[in-house]
């Protein structure tokens, strides 16, 4: 009785669980593309500036996304065994609650949470002046840099607005492959 | 060798030169339009390729084959020349492969033109990371040939209708000059027959043909001063000849005859026996000669004067000639009151029938005033057949023995040799 008394109210708690209702479906193709161009967006921006000896890249998640952040990690890690232009590639995996985790990162991967957390993060963001990429394209209209673009084909997707704000260049080269979000667009 | 007439040597050098400047100058200009196409076309492949290939690049390496396919096929629809174009990655796997033709027989006409490849490196890592192969139409070039063709054939049809604007300009210029030098070739100063009048062209042609028309005018004015020169001088001529004829008869008469007594002289005489000798001989004719001396004549002048003596053998000789009344004989003076007379053809009776004749007409109708001392004459007489043993020397001489006889005989007598 107690047993089931247990679940039903595991399920109730995970029903009213706001991270449970942000649970998002994530494409694994997606994510490794993701898992490429992360490391290159840092090697094409101005962030590299910022590289010392490491390319360090900070997955925020709410701990419900936790196996794909890993997935996430584990992918950068397949696509650059070596590192990228000899630098060694190192992943933060950390909650959107430990931001203090992600000082020294270049650029900021976020999974998807509340709003609240999202500013949060933004604001970590704006002021290290770090890059920050999101899986969902939706999260640009709230101030993220970079996502990606799912029509016909995928493309990087750059919030130039906010990249500008932050002062930090891109190459041309990755701006010509790449959509520019223009506010409201999606 | 044939000469070539100035005006085809002109045409000749003005076609020749036209054709070999205008061809030399399109298949320059050809060459260096088809020179300049090449490094447009180079310069823009290179362009385009060096343009998309950073793209491709990323793409391939971020593993956007999507993107790179999109964007390819964007280029594709941009760049109409574009036939073939194929991505491929390091391991020459085909990522993308774009065909015009059905059939892949693609001519490369010029590497540089024709065809852009590269190969495509990781735009961090620089490693190689595929190839991207690009050929293009060679339909612009052959536009362009065939441009260059029609050109070259509208330059040249236009050269040749200058050409032969040229030639029929060169022509009628020329038709002038021909027509004036046959007008100069058929005048004739004789006729002054120059048809040609002063032109009122201001070109060389006209300094030409004003020039000529005002050397003729010269050449008439010459012409006419030498016909009244020639004239003159004609009649001058004419005048000479006439007093020179009448002094040659003169002359001859003179050479001929005897001055005193007009009767032909001895040289005369002499020429004349010649002829009637040869004449005789080829004829076997009988030939007479009579020698003939006034009787006492040295009394005569002695008594009257030298110039009675005159008279009396201008007299006497007039008188002998007009008894002869046949051409052919002849008299002359022999010397001082001697004459001889030659008569063709005539026997001894004959020559004897003369003489006597003329013995008789003295007495009867000459010299009456002079009956004291009678004028007489003299005759001996020599007659023979001429052969050609027989020398007119010989008959003269016996002629003269003949009148020696007569006058031993008296005088006044007549002796023919042949009754010696």
């Amino acid at each position: 009785m107690v047993y089931r008394f247990s679940s039903v109210l595991l399920c109730f708690v995970l029903f009213l669980n706001p991270s449970f209702l942000y649970a998002f479906s994530y494409d694994d193709d997606s994510l490794n593309i993701f898992a490429k161009i992360i490391p290159r967006f840092i090697l094409m921006s101005e962030s590299k500036n910022k590289i010392d000896k490491e390319i360090t890249i900070c997955l925020l998640y709410d701990s419900i996304e936790k196996n794909t952040a890993d997935s996430l990690a584990d992918k950068i890690k397949q696509n650059y065994p070596q590192g990228i232009k000899n630098y060694n590639i190192v992943t933060i995996l950390s909650e959107y609650t430990n931001l203090q985790a992600c000082q020294k990162a270049q650029l900021l991967f976020l999974f998807n949470t509340d709003e609240n957390n999202l500013r949060r993060a933004l604001d970590f963001s704006n002021v290290h002046k770090t890059l920050t990429v999101s899986y969902d394209a939706a999260l640009l209209e709230l101030g993220v840099d970079m996502s990606l673009f799912l029509g016909r084909n995928i493309l990087p997707y750059i919030n130039i607005k906010t990249i500008l704000a932050k002062e930090i260049k891109l190459e041309n080269v990755f701006l010509r492959i790449s959509k520019i979000y223009k506010s409201g667009e999606k | 060798m044939p000469s070539i007439s100035f005006k085809v040597k002109i045409i000749l050098a003005i076609v020749f030169f036209t054709l070999f400047i205008s061809a030399t100058e399109r298949y320059l200009l050809a060459q260096n339009i088809v020179s300049q196409f090449k490094k447009s076309k180079e310069s823009k492949n290179s362009l385009l390729i060096n343009t998309i290939s950073p793209v491709i690049s990323l793409n391939l390496s971020l593993g956007l084959h999507e993107s790179n396919t999109e964007y390819l096929e964007k280029i594709i629809e941009q760049n109409n020349d574009i036939q073939l174009v194929e991505l491929s990655d390091k391991d020459l796997n085909s990522l993308f492969t774009f065909t015009k033709t059905s059939n892949n027989n693609f001519r490369i006409v010029d590497s540089n033109i024709n065809l852009a490849s590269k190969e495509l490196y990781d735009p961090l890592t620089e490693e190689e990371i595929g190839t991207i192969v690009i050929l293009f139409s060679n339909d612009e070039f052959y536009e362009l040939q065939d441009l260059n063709k029609t050109t070259t054939l509208k330059i040249f049809a236009l050269i040749f209708v200058l050409l032969i604007l040229f030639i029929f300009l060169l022509h009628r210029e020329f038709k002038h000059l021909t027509l004036l030098s046959k007008t100069v070739l058929s005048y004739n100063p004789k006729h002054h027959n120059l048809n040609l009048e002063p032109s009122q062209r201001k070109d060389e042609i006209g300094v030409i043909q004003n020039a000529i028309v005002s050397m003729f005018h010269k050449i008439n004015n010459h012409a006419k001063e030498l016909d009244a020169i020639n004239q003159s001088l004609e009649e001058k001529v004419q005048k000479r000849t006439a007093e020179l004829e009448e002094a040659n008869k003169k002359l001859q008469l003179l050479s001929t005859m005897d001055p005193l007594t007009g009767i032909a002289n001895r040289r005369h005489f002499e020429q004349v026996l010649s002829d009637t000798w040869e004449l005789s001989k080829r004829k076997q004719s009988m030939l007479s000669i009579i020698m003939c001396d006034i009787d006492h004549f040295k009394v005569v002048n002695d008594t009257y004067g030298h110039q009675v003596g005159d008279v009396v053998l201008v007299s006497v000789a007039q008188m002998i000639e007009q008894s002869l009344k046949r051409m052919t004989d002849i008299v002359a003076r022999y010397g001082g009151e001697e004459f001889i007379i030659v008569m063709y053809d005539t026997d001894n009776d004959g020559a004897v029938a003369l003489v006597s004749t003329i013995q008789t007409h003295l007495k009867s109708n000459y010299f009456k005033s002079m009956q004291d001392k009678p004028v007489t004459l003299s005759f001996g007489i020599s007659s023979c057949i001429v052969t050609k043993d027989l020398k007119s020397e010989d008959i003269i001489k016996q002629a003269d023995t003949a009148l020696y006889k007569a006058k031993e005989n008296g005088r006044d007598a007549i002796v023919s040799f042949k009754d010696l």
